[in-house]
């Protein structure tokens, strides 16, 4: 009985947010309000943040999981748990973090900007790495998991038939692993798109660059709460499509 | 294009040290129990695993000798049937056996064109575009031999190809692929536990237990010799060892008593039809008697096999109307002879 009740206060929990947004909501205005100057610039940003952020997630992170799946690097786990750790450090500090790394004033930052006139903070390109470095590990974790679930012998089988070790990755290692691909990308670009004190700390808040959609929410909550609410329920929407995407590969047999 | 593989690996717990050539043309079989270290033979003849010493060449051209020398997979060409075949799951019938010769340069309708030829000629065409958990076991079979013969390998590797199938696609498959072996020109290894596949399929055989090399020949010699127990219990043979003096060999088990002069260390083969039971000790000719208990009885077909008791430890077989005419149980104890004209021995 206690555990019942216990669930049970579990789930309201979970639902009254979730019916608060939608009785706060303003059916009437949300087109209007979504379609504000300020909140297209947002939408429009955080779509191509998100989505570059997802592009180099998969870019860089499906090598990364082939190698911590496939190799025996020396320092392996240590090499994971440092790819991990975006996932439980708070986003502040990575942000903190991503600013002692790339700030202007830092090695790094400093000789991007002198070499190449890149200028991390402050800009679109912050704002995509910030997101990046959230998101990544959330590709990683599934694709290598994937990976390790593999039965080696189909490249064993792959080699013997003469595939290049590049052929044996493209036409048979990638083809096997690409539902957890596409599910890990989706997990990325959620999390990209969601992402907002790494951003707001290492990038900014600057309208039009780096002002993503959560960020704009959070500003206009004061302001133009009306809005604000539009915006979430965009972010809810995708959320849920996110959740419906996904649910043949957590869901179904649970 | 001989395959010759000498070589000493360690794998786990498993330490496999084996001298085994394939000479082109033929079919040799290697034939041991389970985790003998047959599969780990495979792999590093297929490039899967590397040897820690020896060497292994195709045609003269060395594969893998350590430390300086090590030839990847993809460049060995060496057909590999797999085990339970592992064919690509995401890819058709036809795509499966494509991929070879896709790999070695050829375009990609080329490449189908040259699959299609081989899934005719194993007979599966018509399930060219089937993807591999769609076909039964003995389709799966065909088009991975497809699969490996496309590429036109110098050697071929097939390992337990007919384990995964029933005992009715078995002895199609077997039939088939006995057709497929006798019109390939490179050498084949048959890896088996199988000893059907090696009297069916194999032109020599390679015995290998517990990681080493135990036995090696034609199939008439090994089977006419067996030099372990484990080839001796396959043929269904008494196998002994012994030290010979004269005309006796002392065992571990029984005293035998031979018809020729023999010494030094020999193996000695009785055929289980040639151990006669009796109730009472029997007279005159044979040199060879003993007493022994009863501890096993199977009826196979129209014989009965009968284990006899350490230390004797041979088995005897005899026709169900002897048996029944002797009143045979287990645990009885019983009289057993045989000739000393049907001891086969032979050194060790």
């Amino acid at each position: 009985m206690v555990v019942l009740a216990a669930g049970a206060i579990a789930v309201t929990f979970f639902v009254l947010p979730l019916a608060g947004i939608l009785q706060q909501a303003s059916w009437s205005t949300l087109f209007d309000d979504v379609a504000k100057p300020a909140s297209r610039d947002a939408l429009r940003l955080s779509l191509v943040c998100s989505v570059s952020a997802a592009a180099l997630s998969v870019a860089f992170g499906t090598p990364l999981a082939w190698v911590l799946a496939r190799t025996d690097v020396p320092g392996r786990p240590l090499i994971r748990g440092l790819v991990l750790l975006p996932m439980v450090l708070p986003p502040v500090v990575g942000g903190v973090a991503l600013l002692g790394a790339f700030s202007l004033q830092s090695p790094v930052g400093g000789w991007l900007h002198d070499t190449f006139g890149i200028q991390l903070t402050f800009s679109t390109a912050g704002a995509i790495l910030a997101e990046t470095f959230v998101a990544m590990p959330f590709l990683v974790i599934v694709v290598e998991a994937a990976l390790r679930n593999t039965d080696q012998r189909y490249e064993h089988a792959a080699a013997t038939l003469g595939a290049s070790r590049l052929g044996v990755f493209r036409r048979v290692t990638l083809p096997l692993v690409a539902p957890a691909l596409v599910a890990g990308t989706i997990l990325a670009w959620a999390r990209a798109l969601g992402e907002f004190g790494a951003t707001i700390t290492f990038a900014g808040n600057v309208s039009g660059r780096t002002r993503t959609l959560p960020l704009e929410i959070s500003l206009r909550l004061e302001a133009d709460r009306g809005a604000a609410i539009g915006l979430s329920l965009v972010l809810l929407a995708v959320s849920l499509a996110v959740l419906a995407a996904l649910r043949d590969r957590w869901f179904v047999r649970a | 294009m001989t395959l010759h593989a000498d070589l000493d690996v360690r794998l786990g717990d498993l330490r496999l040290v084996a001298d085994i050539t394939a000479p082109a043309g033929t079919v040799t079989a290697v034939l041991g129990p389970n985790g003998a270290g047959k599969t780990t033979l495979a792999r590093c003849i297929a490039g899967i695993l590397a040897i820690d010493s020896g060497r292994i060449t195709l045609d003269g051209t060395t594969l893998d000798e350590p430390p300086d020398t090590f030839v990847f997979p993809e460049h060995r060409h060496i057909g590999v049937v797999f085990q339970n075949y592992v064919l690509f799951p995401h890819l058709s019938a036809l795509d499966n056996v494509a991929f070879g010769p896709r790999s070695n340069r050829r375009t990609a309708r080329e490449a189908r064109r040259v699959a299609l030829r081989w899934l005719e000629r194993v007979g599966v065409a018509e399930q060219a575009d089937t993807k591999p958990d769609a076909l039964s076991g003995g389709e799966a079979q065909r088009v991975a031999l497809a699969r490996a013969l496309a590429t036109e390998p110098s050697a071929l590797l097939l390992d337990e190809p007919l384990a995964a199938l029933d005992a009715r696609a078995r002895a199609d498959v077997r039939r088939d692929l006995r057709r497929h072996l006798a019109g390939y020109s490179g050498a084949t290894l048959l890896i088996t536990h199988d000893p059907v596949d090696v009297l069916a399929l194999a032109d020599h055989v390679a015995i290998i237990e517990g990681g080493r090399l135990t036995q090696s020949g034609s199939v008439a010699e090994v089977t006419a010799k067996p030099r372990s127990r484990y080839v001796a219990d396959l043929i269904g043979t008494n196998l002994l060892r012994g030290e010979a003096e004269d005309t006796v060999i002392r065992t571990s088990g029984p005293v035998v008593t031979i018809a020729e002069r023999r010494r030094g260390p020999v193996f000695a083969t009785i055929a289980p039809a040639a151990v006669a039971l009796h109730r009472r000790r029997p007279e005159g000719s044979p040199r060879n008697v003993w007493h022994a208990d009863v501890t096993h009885l199977d009826l196979l077909g129209d014989r009965v096999r009968v284990q006899l008791g350490a230390p004797v430890g041979l088995v005897a077989e005899i026709t169900p109307a002897a048996a029944a005419e002797l009143g045979l149980r287990e645990h009885d104890s019983i009289w057993a002879s045989v000739k000393a004209t049907e001891v086969d021995v032979y050194p060790q």
